[in-house]
């Protein structure tokens, strides 16, 4: 081979990556920056019942477990030993003794630990170094609120002494944590952050109303977006206080299933919480946080592209690839003039679907195929989470 | 008559309390010690009895043996046996070791006691040898079940041996294991036995009762038995029956007296020969077997002297039968009235007269009141309520076995809802009127089916009567008799129970129908299945009128026109959600027509069958050419109903009448109303002819014709819908709006859907099956419109009672009006569930 032409396939290969060779989900994860927290639900461990005033017994909690947290419809499950938690030794008791004995999941296990450095984080750690191995994530309350991103950093460290390989995500409640919010991302173990709403708008002296937090909100929520896509990190969006009486079917997928439903089913609260769903997607978040079960599966179809979707995005790209477009020129696709940025788009909503684990194998295949037909730079810009 | 003061009473619940030792080893060294416990007839086996002091050492023995097969506190075990000295030993032994006892009927198949092994999770099953071989199969691969035991073999070699269980055979362990009593000192709240309810519907849900039950039910012990020393009991039912196990194991047994069962083969000479044979003191029977015992014995008193107190329960006794037996046994028989949850509370006795009818008295000790399900207040005198048990009573049941929302869902407020209906007259007397399902709504009357049957079964022909509430249509529910003749009945002797019922009965209680059976549905336990015998019943009806009857609620939220010059379009049609298909001969152009009769007939010839789905031709225009050819066409389906397009006047639908009278008398006629002298016309033609159905609204020609631009302003053509929908109502007729025209704006199609069920159209037309989710959806009332209907309808029922025509529910004003509508709601919520749609 003529030394132009080697060279030419030199820099070639290190300047695409192989997608193609990849055949296994875990080395896809790491490329791709993993599978996204997506909607988390808050979880007591141990529950209390307003209408007798006590908690539940350890043997109740057990069963409550078993019978509604092994099957979550929620991308994460957040067991929360922080502020909505009273029985905090009781609940380490049935972490250490339960999660060890979780049936094979479909999704990620989190727990909200205490504030760095108070006598309950400690006690938090401590069960922590017994079952990390069963844990996906660690949510941290009120970071870097008093000492700084050095949290993180230590955090990070003692993961690293316990042989873990959790990663943190850091709620951000204060405007001090959201100042700092870029040295907060700057740690590998940080991939997404939660941005906690009613603690930041408290602090702030806010007064935001159950319908309209994202208008009232929509300035920080700007200045936490963009640092976190300059970091290549995900952001977590606010907790829905409205309860609602109803919860959308499991067979709604379709944007025009889910508009029947909230147009002749639905209550005013599914449709705000709905909407804000929307919103939050529409500003590339890539969870949101939920403290009712009804909220999952309105948040989850408004987070998740539809399997229309989807397909339409699919055909977008193989129209694209078909016209030999994809890096540079532009097509016609069903009335509209597509060119690269579009096609980047569509890449993005086929890798959404992915990152919420609702990607069908072949599409799946079909997105590495694309993805290998791109300069790493190109899929950087469309897609900052992995490492390449 | 002054009727005297009941005696009160209050039960005293130890802390610690054991029903199998309370019931035996607590007689032990007292001078029951060696009376008969128990005595067992059977038609096979003869006769068997058994002392207290055998029956401690007995159950201390089978105790002990669960112990050994590592059965801990509350575990429990299932007790499938016959009638015989085994089952009192292995009820109480299993209680006696701290287990829970799991009496089940011997008369389930195998796959039901594989379903109450398996959701009561139980270690051991005790059963009789004749059962072994068939329920195997059915208990070989339950995770939980490791122990059988049997009873009636000497050896478990003699059977089959199963795989990864163990069998064991009683006799042998009653002879082996040790008798050392090691009784678990169980606190009286703890859970003692769990019983199964009969499950009309669904599957049987367990029952789960402490032992402080035991003592719940003194005020039976005292007020219903009328114990005297040394009493013997002869007993007609089998043991596993919840009220068989009080009656005839427990509260006999725990005042020391001597019970006398039967098992095998009866007959209605049976019963008065054993009573004499024993010397027995109490009877207790079901209804049936006293109707037998004066129906077909000539026995008297002098045939069982010995005889001095009778008791009934089960089912209800009809006061016919009281007086009956007092002439013959010159004594009453008390009846009671109870369930599984809360074990014979109710009952007549020796303190007041039976008043005949009447359910008797709430036995004093009892926390029982009258409450009104809504307010939760107590009813007055006269008035209906339910029977609602204070949950502190010791009688009642602990829980619903693993059925938490259950459990919660029957307690409110401190009261166990029974579900059961009565009333209280001034003397203190409780009148029951039935379970809440059985109680007969006709023409906003809410009627007893009890009422009616003791009256019917008065009657000299009669030997037994349900009444039934036979559903006709949504607004007519009539009272109905199935009734039983002691002899063969014929056509005259049914005016004649009718008219005498009539004679006997308010208007509106008295049955309008009368059916002659030989027998009813029944469960195990021998209730009527009710709603088995009105399914039955509406079967033999005329099928003809339930057909004309169930038109009145046809499913027409969704009309699909098809065009039929497709034959994959007809195919799919068949298919898909529509409750019509609307082939369209008229709709398609004019060279499509020829081969679109040909595929329509071709299709219909292979099969006529749409599913639920009602079958209509649209035909073309009365006077066009082509219109007779579509009559030949029409005339070799089999389908429901001819489309005319294009009605303008009341002449129009006289000469559409003709054709279809011509076609076939039995197809309705719908009308489509497009133009504006149709619109115009339109209160005559809703008013001519006799077979016009459904009023179709061609919005779309009609907005041409009046050149209005439905895409700029969808509300422009309302007027003229709104004239159609008045007269269409006015005349009773159905009204569907027409198809959206624009398939591709997903939007628009919804809006319209939604303008035409506000406007008050009984559904809409589509083109394309993409519209027929959300047409049937809007069109489909909601779950919990259905719910607030319903509620509305009591809360109207229930002011009616006192009087009053128009109540305020929820902010509302409410007249008879609103409740037809809301009656509506209610049928067609029902009709759309058979279709079973997909709706979310």
């Amino acid at each position: 081979m003529p030394y132009s032409q080697k060279r030419k396939v030199k820099i070639m290969s290190a300047y695409f990556t192989d997608f193609s060779s990849l055949s296994h989900d875990d080395d896809l994860r790491i490329k791709l920056g993993g599978y996204w927290p997506g909607i988390q639900i808050y979880y007591p461990p141990i529950k209390y019942n307003p209408l007798d005033g006590t908690y539940e017994t350890q043997e109740q909690a057990k069963f409550r477990l078993q019978k509604h947290a092994y099957k979550t419809g929620a991308h994460t499950l957040l067991f929360d030993l922080e502020d909505g938690c009273r029985m905090k030794e009781m609940s380490r008791k049935l972490l250490i003794e339960e999660l060890p004995k979780f049936p094979p999941r479909d999704f990620q296990i989190a727990v909200r630990i205490n504030p760095f450095r108070t006598d309950e984080y400690d006690a938090d750690l401590a069960m922590l170094k017994q079952i990390h191995k069963y844990i996906d994530v660690i949510v941290l309350s009120k970071a870097g609120e008093v000492y700084g991103d050095a949290e993180i950093r230590d955090l990070s460290s003692w993961l690293v002494s316990i042989g873990s390989n959790l990663t943190i995500q850091p709620i951000i409640e204060h405007p001090r944590s959201l100042q700092i919010a870029d040295r907060l991302m700057s740690h590998s173990t940080v991939k997404h952050v939660v941005f906690g709403i009613h603690d930041f708008s408290k602090a702030l002296a806010y007064k935001i109303t159950p319908e309209g937090w994202i208008d009232e909100l929509q300035t920080f929520f700007n200045m936490l977006t963009m640092e976190a896509r300059i970091k290549g990190c995900g952001v977590i969006g606010g907790v829905e206080v409205l309860l609602t009486p109803n919860s959308l079917p499991d067979s709604c997928l379709e944007k025009k299933d889910i508009r029947r439903w909230l147009d002749l089913h639905g209550d005013d609260a599914s449709r705000h919480v709905y909407a804000h769903a929307k919103r939050e997607t529409a500003m590339g978040l890539t969870g949101k946080q939920v403290i009712t079960p009804n909220h999952i599966n309105i948040c989850k179809v408004a987070f998740t592209p539809s399997p229309s979707e989807v397909q339409q995005n699919i055909n977008i790209l193989k129209a694209a690839i078909e016209a030999d477009a994809l890096l540079s020129g532009a097509i016609r696709f069903e009335g509209e003039m597509l060119d690269p940025p579009m096609f980047g788009k569509s890449l993005q909503n086929i890798l959404r679907a992915y990152a919420l684990k609702s990607l069908q194998k072949e599409d799946q295949d079909f997105a590495m195929h694309v993805l290998s037909k791109m300069p790493i730079h190109t899929i950087k810009e469309n897609w900052p989470y992995g490492k390449l | 008559m002054k009727l005297q003061d009941y005696p009160q009473l209050e039960i005293k619940v130890p802390e610690f309390l054991n029903i199998g030792v309370s019931c035996t080893s607590k007689h032990l060294g007292t001078p029951k010690e060696d009376n008969i416990a128990m005595i067992i007839e059977d038609s096979k086996l003869c006769t068997s009895q058994i002392t207290y002091k055998e029956l401690s050492v007995q159950s201390d023995r089978f105790a002990n043996f669960l112990r050994s097969l590592d059965i801990s506190i509350r575990d429990r075990v299932l007790i499938c046996l016959k009638n015989s000295l085994a089952y009192p030993i292995s009820f109480f032994g299993a209680m006696k070791a701290g287990a829970i006892a799991v009496p089940t009927s011997t008369l389930l198949s195998g796959s039901e006691v594989k379903y109450l092994a398996t959701d009561s999770q139980a270690k051991a099953i005790v059963l009789s040898v004749s059962m072994y071989d068939n329920l195997l199969p059915y208990l070989e691969n339950l995770d939980n079940l490791q122990h059988i035991i049997i009873s009636g073999i000497q050896n478990a070699n003699e059977v089959q041996q199963p795989k990864h269980i163990n069998i064991y055979a009683l006799d042998w362990v009653l002879e082996h294991f040790d008798e050392l009593p090691k009784h678990y000192n169980s606190r009286s709240g703890e859970p003692a036995y769990l019983v199964y309810t009969s499950g009309t519907t669904g599957f049987p849900k367990g029952v789960l009762h402490s032992h402080r039950s035991l003592v719940g039910r003194e005020p039976a012990s005292e007020f219903w038995f009328d114990f005297k020393e040394n009493d013997r009991i002869m007993h007609s039912g089998k043991f596993n029956w919840t009220y068989v196990l009080g009656s005839a194991l427990m509260d006999p047994l725990y005042r020391g007296h001597t019970v006398i069962a039967h098992e095998g083969e009866n007959d209605a000479t049976s019963w008065v020969k054993l009573i004499k044979k024993h010397n027995c003191t109490i009877f207790i029977g079901v209804p049936t077997i006293y109707r037998q015992i004066l129906q077909k014995t000539d026995f008297t008193i002098k045939d069982c002297p010995s005889l001095r107190h009778c008791m009934s329960a089960g089912e209800h006794l009809s006061s016919e039968m009281v007086t009956l037996w007092q002439a013959r046994f010159e004594q009453d028989i008390y009846e009671a009235i109870g369930m599984s949850e809360f074990s014979y509370y109710i009952s007549h006795s020796k303190y007041r007269p039976i008043r005949p009818g009447s359910a008797g008295f709430v036995q004093p000790g009892h926390n029982v009141k009258l409450l009104n399900p809504q307010t939760l207040e107590e009813v007055g005198i006269e008035e209906e309520g339910m029977i609602c048990v204070g949950v502190d009573d010791p009688g009642l049941f602990l829980e619903y076995w693993n059925l938490e929302e259950d459990t919660a869902q029957a307690r409110h407020n401190g009261h166990f809802f029974t579900g059961d209906y009565a009333k209280r007259d001034k003397d203190g007397y409780i009148w029951f009127l039935g379970r809440k399902d059985d109680i007969i709504n006709t023409f906003g009357f809410r009627v007893s089916p009890h009422e009616i049957e003791r009256v019917v079964k008065t009657h000299p022909k009669v030997a037994d009567c349900v009444a039934l509430g036979m559903e006709l249509d949504a607004y007519k529910t009539i009272v109905a008799v199935a009734v039983i003749g002691k002899e063969t009945l014929n056509n005259e002797d049914e005016v004649q129970i009718l008219q005498y019922a009539q004679a006997n009965l308010a208007k509106y209680k008295a049955p309008k129908m009368i059916y002659t059976v030989t027998d009813y549905p029944k469960t195990k336990n021998g209730k009527v299945l009710r709603k088995e015998l009105v399914k039955q019943l509406l079967k033999k009806n005329d099928e003809k009128q339930v057909i004309e009857n169930k038109d009145a609620y046809r499913a027409r939220r969704s009309m699909l026109f098809v065009p039929p010059y497709n034959e994959k379009f007809i195919e799919k049609s068949r298919t898909l959600l529509a409750d019509a298909v609307i082939f369209d001969l008229e709709g398609i152009l004019e060279e499509q027509r020829e081969v679109a009769r040909v595929m329509i007939e071709k299709q219909f010839m292979q099969s006529s069958n749409f599913g639920t789905s009602e079958r209509i031709l649209r035909v073309n225009k009365l006077g066009s050419e082509d219109l007779q050819a579509d009559i030949e066409l029409a005339k070799k389906l089999d389908i429901d109903a001819i489309l005319f397009s294009c009605i303008q006047s009341a002449g129009d639908i006289m000469r559409a009448d003709e054709i279809i009278e011509a076609i076939n008398p039995k197809l309705e006629l719908m009308a489509g109303i497009e133009t504006p002298l149709g619109v115009l016309n339109v209160q005559s033609i809703c008013a001519a002819g006799t077979r016009l159905r459904v009023i179709m609204i061609g919005s779309n020609t009609l907005a041409q014709r009046l050149q209005i631009n439905l895409k700029k302003n969808s509300k422009a053509i309302f007027n003229y819908m709104a004239q159609i929908v008045l007269a269409a109502r006015a005349y009773g007729k159905i009204v569907i709006d027409g198809p959206h025209f624009d398939v591709s704006d997903e939007f628009s199609c919804e809006a319209s859907s939604k303008d035409a069920f506000y406007l008050g159209c009984d559904g809409k037309a589509a083109i394309h099956p993409i519209q027929l989710e959300y047409v049937n959806d809007i069109f489909t009332p909601k779950k919990h419109e259905v719910e607030d209907a319903k509620e509305m309808i009591e809360a109207y029922e229930r002011a009616q009672k006192s009087g009053r025509e128009v109540i305020q529910y929820k902010d509302e004003l409410i007249d008879r009006t609103r409740i037809e509508w809301a009656q509506r709601v209610i049928t067609l919520y029902d009709r759309y569930r058979e279709i079973g749609q997909k709706l979310f």
